[in-house]
């Protein structure tokens, strides 16, 4: 019964999500709810105030609908959500069609830089296993700011 | 409230205009007492005669749906006007009109003939009682359990009392500890929270009391962006956006307010202030793939 009760208890006690947490997608815009909501549910849970949660909610939205606006056809998302004591870092991977970064000049990279505390995109060279360019975009956002 | 329980499964799909509506600030339940009182309809008499035509035919029948059919079709008028009614309430007339017909078709199957009242007077009600409870339970984007709703409402008034206290937006478990709830229960309302169906932002947001005090901040502090790169880049884009809208997205992404901040400086919820973002980032997007 003790061990049954741990396992129910999804109250955000401390080191329950120490262990990343990961999602897969098909890197397409209607799988958006699904990440937001991940994300969202997840920050909640370990204790980010509200204002955190909606600019964590806001920041995986703007990244994964960048990756999946240059996303090669067919191509899937992963996300990986470390919740850390100070904080949380997200990763976004997904799989470019053409070579080419998301354009940090543009509007939404600085909503992105507006929402963490640090972003930064990563592209390697033609991956001939996925067709295109694996895409990596991270973002931290420290506890406690806001 | 007419048809409450047993209209439940003709709730027209609610996700599809998600885009599309405002959310209505005030329930549509005060000024639509004059619909009866008007005279709205007249030269119905007929419809009686189409009953009586009804009431003569065997249910399942051919003709008794040839009846039904002409029934409805008639009064479709009568529906209209209804929906009409609540028209300028952000909501698209289609949608209203949808929704009234719907009412309409409940009346015309629950109407009963022998019991010797008007249709018109049984009829009325119950498309009025249909439109109402579009308006009641369309302000969420989907079906959002009543316990779920209300925890979610008293959230609201929760954040607004410990931002002030604590001086920044509070956690979800800190909100249960102030409700008294359970954790779990305070992210669930949370979640829900943004299924509350956003404010359009291509609604001009019109003949609200916020405006008045929004439209005075507009406009003064502008110029001041002028030297920021991304301001100069996205500012045509953000001059099609309703002053609600870009003044909110202005005071986040430009002046690093904290969403909390901005609500309090707009009288809005910080709930609001997120729904709105999230939606005017959504069609920015939109609008800079078209390009």
């Amino acid at each position: 019964m003790g061990s049954l009760h741990r396992v129910t208890n999804f109250s955000a006690e401390q080191g329950l999500f120490s262990a990343p947490v990961e999602i897969r997608v098909a890197a397409s815009l209607n799988q958006l709810p699904i990440l937001r909501g991940l994300a969202e549910t997840l920050v909640l849970l370990s204790d980010f105030t509200l204002d955190e949660v909606a600019d964590v909610r806001l920041a995986v939205d703007e990244v994964c609908s960048t990756l999946i606006a240059i996303a090669a056809p067919d191509s899937a998302l992963t996300c990986e959500f470390v919740v850390g004591d100070t904080e949380l870092l997200v990763r976004v991977d997904g799989v470019a069609a053409t070579e080419g970064m998301p354009d940090q000049r543009s509007f939404g990279w600085h909503v992105l830089r507006t929402l963490s505390d640090e972003v930064t995109a990563d592209q390697a060279g033609f991956d001939a296993a996925v067709s295109g360019y694996p895409t990596t975009v991270r973002f931290r956002r420290v506890r406690g700011k806001a | 409230m007419h048809g409450e329980d047993t209209t439940e499964d003709h709730k027209p799909d609610q996700e599809t205009r998600a885009d599309t509506v405002t959310e209505p600030e005030n329930p549509a339940e005060d000024t639509v007492d004059d619909t009866e009182t008007e005279e709205p309809v007249s030269g119905y008499d007929d419809v009686s005669v189409l009953f009586e035509r009804l009431a003569a035919t065997t249910p399942g029948s051919v003709e008794h749906a040839v009846a039904r059919d002409a029934l409805i079709n008639r009064c479709i008028p009568l529906a209209d006007h209804i929906a009409r009614k609540f028209s300028g309430r952000g909501e698209p007339f289609d949608d209203l009109s949808q929704v009234a017909r719907v009412g309409l078709v409940h009346a015309v199957d629950r109407f009963d003939l022998s019991r010797g009242s008007n249709f018109l007077s049984f009829a009325v009600p119950t498309i009025m009682g249909e439109v109402q409870r579009y308006f009641r339970d369309n302000t969420w984007a989907m079906r959002v359990p009543r316990r779920v709703k209300e925890t979610h409402l008293r959230i609201g008034a929760a954040v607004d009392q410990l931002s002030q206290r604590l001086g920044r937006s509070p956690t979800a478990k800190e909100i249960a500890a102030e409700l008294e709830v359970d954790p779990d229960e305070v992210t669930q309302a949370v979640i829900a929270g943004n299924a509350y169906q956003p404010t359009s932002i291509d609604a001009a947001s019109v003949g609200r009391d916020s405006d008045a005090s929004l439209l005075d901040t507009l406009g003064e502090e502008e110029s001041q962006f002028d030297r920021v790169e991304e301001y100069i880049a996205v500012r045509p884009l953000l001059a099609g956006l309703p002053e609600r809208e870009r003044r909110i997205l202005t005071m986040r992404f430009f002046e690093s307010m904290t969403q909390t901040q901005i609500a309090a400086q707009l009288g809005i919820s910080q709930m609001h202030v997120s729904r709105i973002l999230a939606k005017t980032l959504a069609r920015l997007r939109e609008l800079s793939e078209r390009d």
